[in-house]
């Protein structure tokens, strides 16, 4: 029994540990934020700063409106992510569930979007948005992010290893498909709706060319461009400012992360759904 | 009941404010009402353009404190000249390549989320000038009307940075050189003189020889750092002899590049031979890696960067070590074509409002002016354009005050207006090609003639391909 | 309510299938015709020119490198960061008092944006005072070597992808019913054997997923040498979209930029396909 438990303890420092080595990067920027501009590059060997300051910090909220982009890239991560759920859950419905005429064929088509180098259809894309009166609207940021054919594909992915039996079953109980969907369906569909929802989230929060492209006021800035604004090109990057809104910046995306953690841990299908 | 006698009062005076500030309590309404009241009275002869301020949109790519200095001069604009014309300036960051911005805005038709004034970087002169839109600080002087900014003011460099087709296209903004930094106190440790850094290349190579520092086989300190790119290239091969376009049409100003001309007339040749004995010395590092924190460690004695650079290599320095600031060493000591200004300029756009253009272009001046300069220059780190600045006390005292600065500036004043980095549109491909030749001609892989060759050819034939299909 | 029946499967895929129509399909199809004319540097087309631009791009010897290079990096890219995120993903399966501490630490990785994750190692990759070559007592110029770059970037994205692939995997493997495993649960020795023969056929709908659209991420990848090497050293980390992404922004040639683009989809729709008649063999459902 006292075996099991030491057994465990060190499980988990294994755990721990492999993952401090895999967010080693990331521990470093969080030093970097830290550090004085001349104590980034040395030539010893130097992970931590010399001493706690605020700098890096105060000058990275001085020469940017970081909050108010914070909030900007809440809604267009948050407003995206939603549709992109609710969109995906329900074409995935169809791909999984109902046999129908060029179902193959519909679902390789949705599939082509995902090969679609993004910089190729920009000009274009641009125009419908701009000619629609999108621009410098929250809505026009989400334009490019309400639908992804990988959160189809996921959706897909889970229904399709979803028992059949139960879909039948519901249906001989005279159950309607929409009713399955909603009252059957897309509880049990937790796990993958917070790891599409996560996934989306973190990659629009992270945006920069297109949310940049169709603003155009300063007020309308998303995060990425606000790490962008501390830079400076000419003169070569600045390495503590962008790191402490860097850090800042992955704030929200964290929590977002373990609000959502506990709905993949509950377990994607439990043997009684699984027929 | 408040409300719509604020909005009867208003009217009585001529609409002067804004609709907004209708909603205002109605106390304060009548303060503002009487202040307008003494600022528009002895306004007999107000420079206001209309009644309504005038509203003007300001797209750059400034980052940092950049951004925050250049913010400064639009606040300090709309209080003082702003006011006294009624022009109030929003400006906003638009990402780091605003011509790519325009330029997309412009291929999908969308001239209304224009805005009335942007800078951007000369490389995207050629194609702004096209836009239906753009109206040129040209044809405005032309015009001869609200001139704030004699056009004499601006440095001739400067000026000839944004000419495309004889035309001045932008009113220059945030400026720089190409400068050499070096370390003093390797230099004296070296044996060499401290205050008299190398004026061509061959002295340069020289230098690297003795500042270089070795550990066995294994450089420790390199006596140089720099990758050699478009950037370097042109401004080494266009400082050659009086000056020297580095392709026809004179390098693209006068109508478009065709193909280089650095071959034909023998200077990339001439810049080689030179700096095949950089190469020699073993001590040259032909790669960035992170250039600005390597010359602050010590571990390259000189480094050649822009002189955009200088604020950050303070931060980075502190007081470690002295370090200086000289002109772009020569290919030959007999050159007097100096170096290319580089930077960005500030083109406008007119939208449909005869008002609205005038308020842009009092403001496209204003930022070219004496007080935008100094507090935008001095606090970014970039090169003043304007030439009466100079003679002004403060900016004396602010070069005594920054010694590193004043390499840049003199090496400005001296260079010839005509060298210039060209207008090649393929400006990818070209500083790929030369990144690529040279630094396999400094690693040893090839050898000079087949670097030059490889270099003309295919520049030649990346220019060619553009041509074929954009020429008229 | 027949009638329905009939299309009821179209009704939920209406609005994925609009929103593919506006902003997928239509603006490509406009790109796809655009490849058969020469377009000038403004966007306005000039005259029809047939294959030339696919001639024209299918010759350029900087295209053909690039083509090799995205082979180069998906093959590296793709299965390793499966492959790590699955041993992950069964290392964090067992439940523990600190699972949520670890778990969001091997997912984390997936909220680093590009730009900062492509800083952060640029430091680090510095050959003369960076970490990497100060902990492997190494004086390798992992960026600015053409040795070594492209393995340098991948390794950079196998990073980034890491955290991504191990929620998704994550999720499915906690899905596989605790009797299966308790079943195969005996000791270390077999967990090979565990995971081979008893998760990865449970799981093999995600890895599956996991596979199609990694390959459709990485092959048209062009953020990292956008921020990071602009290509080079001499071209060794130029990817097709990136090569792609010059001739448009920088070079203003359209007509190499758009016959690049449509090579590269036709590149990622064969791998997709080729993914997808493994479907059948080798991804069990349910």
């Amino acid at each position: 029994m006292k075996k099991k438990r030491y057994q465990n303890i060190l499980y988990q420092m294994v755990c721990l540990l492999v993952g401090l080595i895999i967010i080693a990067p990331i521990l470093y920027a969080f030093s970097i934020s830290f550090m004085e501009q001349r104590e980034i590059l040395t030539k010893k060997l130097h992970l931590l700063p010399n001493r706690i300051q605020w700098n890096n910090y105060k000058e990275a909220l001085r020469l940017t409106h970081l909050v108010r982009y914070m909030l900007n890239s809440f809604i267009l991560a948050g407003g995206s992510s939603l549709v992109r759920v609710i969109v995906a859950s329900l074409a995935a419905f169809s791909f999984a569930f109902f046999e129908f005429k060029g179902k193959n064929f519909l679902f390789m088509l949705c599939m082509s979007t995902m090969m679609i180098p993004g910089d190729v259809v920009l000009i274009t894309n641009y125009k419908t948005v701009a000619s629609l009166g999108l621009t410098d609207t929250y809505f026009g940021m989400m334009t490019m992010f309400l639908v992804s054919v990988m959160n189809i594909f996921m959706f897909r992915q889970y229904y399709l290893s979803f028992s059949r039996e139960l879909y039948d079953a519901s249906k001989a109980d005279g159950c309607g498909n929409l009713r399955f969907f909603l009252s059957i369906l897309l509880p049990l569909s937790k796990p993958v709706i917070a790891t599409v929802f996560i996934s989306s989230f973190v990659s629009t929060w992270n945006t920069y060319l297109w949310p940049m492209l169709v603003t155009n006021k300063d007020t309308m800035r998303t995060v990425q461009v606000g790490i962008t604004m501390l830079n400076s090109k000419d003169g070569g990057t600045i390495y503590g400012p962008i790191m402490a809104a860097s850090v800042m910046v992955m704030v929200p995306t964290l929590i977002i992360f373990i609000v959502f953690q506990k709905q993949i841990v509950g377990g994607m299908m439990t043997g009684s759904v699984k027929g | 009941m408040t409300l719509s006698l604020a909005a009867c009062g208003s009217k009585d005076t001529g609409e002067t404010q804004k609709p907004e500030s209708t909603e205002t309590v109605q106390g304060t309404q009548s303060e503002t009402d009487s202040q307008q009241q003494e600022e528009q009275e002895p306004a007999g002869d107000s420079k206001r353009i209309s009644d309504a301020d005038i509203e003007i949109s300001f797209w750059h790519h400034m980052e940092g404190t950049n951004a925050n200095a250049l913010e400064t001069v639009c606040s300090n604009f709309n209080d003082t000249v702003g006011k006294e014309y009624g022009i109030i300036v929003t400006p906003s960051f638009q990402g780091t390549n605003t011509a790519e911005k325009l330029n997309t805005l412009a291929q999908a038709g969308d001239w209304v989320n224009f805005p009335d004034i942007c800078q951007v970087a000369s490389a995207g002169i050629p194609t702004i000038s096209g836009y239906d839109l753009f109206v040129s600080p040209e044809e405005m002087y032309a015009k001869g009307e609200n001139i704030i900014l004699p056009r004499e003011s601006i440095i001739a460099n400067n000026a000839r940075t944004f000419t495309y087709k004889d035309q001045l296209c932008a009113i220059p903004f945030s400026n720089s050189t190409i400068l050499l930094y070096y370390n003093k106190g390797l230099f004296e440790a070296a044996g060499l003189d401290p205050e008299n850094p190398p004026k061509t290349i061959a002295e340069m190579a020289e230098a690297i020889e003795k500042l270089t520092q070795k550990d066995g086989d294994e450089v420790t300190t390199y006596g140089l750092n720099v990758q050699v790119k478009r950037y370097q290239l042109v401004n080494w091969v266009g400082g050659e002899g009086e000056y020297n376009f580095i392709g026809d049409n004179e390098g693209g100003r006068a109508g478009l590049m065709s193909k280089v001309t650095f071959g034909e007339d023998g200077t990339l040749m001439a810049y080689l031979d030179e700096w095949e004995k950089v190469i020699a010395t073993g001590g040259y590092k032909p790669v960035e890696d992170n250039i600005n924190e390597e010359f602050a460690m010590e571990l390259s004695a000189m480094a050649i960067m822009s002189s955009a650079r200088i604020g950050k290599l303070k931060d980075l320095i502190g007081d470690e070590f002295e370090w200086g600031t000289a002109p772009l060493p020569k290919v030959n000591a007999s050159d007097k074509g100096g170096t290319a200004v580089g930077g960005s300029g500030i083109v406008m756009f007119d939208k449909g409002d005869a008002d609205e253009l005038t308020a842009t272009w009092i403001f496209q001046q204003y930022l070219g002016g004496e007080d935008a300069q100094y507090d935008f220059c001095t606090a970014s780190g970039y090169i003043p354009m304007n030439r009466d600045l100079y003679e002004t006390e403060k900016m004396k005292t602010y070069m005594a005050e920054n010694p590193e600065i004043v390499a840049a500036v003199d090496q400005l004043l001296a260079s010839n207006p005509n060298v210039q980095e060209p207008f090649d549109i393929v400006t990818g491909d070209i500083n790929s090609i030369i990144d690529e030749e040279m630094v396999a001609f400094a690693q040893g892989e090839q050898d000079k003639q087949t670097t030059h060759d490889n270099i003309v050819n295919k520049c030649n034939q990346k220019l060619a391909d553009y041509v074929k299909v954009n020429a008229e | 309510m027949k009638r329905l029946g009939k299309i009821e499967p179209y009704i939920y895929l209406l609005p994925a299938l609009i929103y593919f129509a506006v902003f997928s399909f239509y603006p490509f199809l406009r790109t796809i015709g655009l490849t058969f004319f020469t377009v000038s540097a403004d966007g306005r087309v000039k005259a029809f020119a047939g294959l030339d631009n696919y001639i024209h791009v299918l010759t350029d010897p900087a295209f053909l490198r690039s083509i090799w290079n995205t082979l180069v990096y998906v093959l590296m890219a793709s299965p390793l960061a499966i492959f790590i995120a699955l041993i992950l993903a069964v290392l964090a399966n067992k439940k523990t008092r600190s699972s949520s501490v670890y778990e969001t630490m091997f997912s984390l990785t997936m909220a680093m944006s590009m730009s900062v994750t492509a800083m952060i190692f640029k430091i680090m990759y510095n050959p003369n005072v960076g970490l990497i070559n100060k902990l492997l007592g190494t004086k390798i110029n992992w960026l600015n070597d053409a040795k070594y770059a492209m393995v340098s970037m991948s390794f950079i994205s196998v990073w980034m992808n890491i955290g991504f692939n191990f929620l998704f995997l994550l999720a499915a493997i906690r899905g596989v019913p605790v009797e299966l495993l308790e079943c195969a649960d005996i000791d270390g020795a077999i967990l090979y054997k565990k995971v081979t023969k008893v998760i990865l056929p449970m799981i093999s709908p995600t890895v599956f997923f996991l596979i199609c659209t990694s390959l459709a991420k990485n092959i048209i990848m062009a953020g990292l040498p956008i921020i990071l090497t602009e290509g080079g050293p001499k071209g060794s980390t130029s990817t097709m979209i990136y090569y792609m992404y010059k001739q448009a922004f920088g070079n203003m040639s359209y007509n190499d930029a758009y016959a690049a683009a449509v090579i590269t989809f036709l590149f990622t729709l064969i791998a997709t396909l080729i993914s997808f008649s493994f479907e059948k063999k080798g991804v069990h459902y349910s």
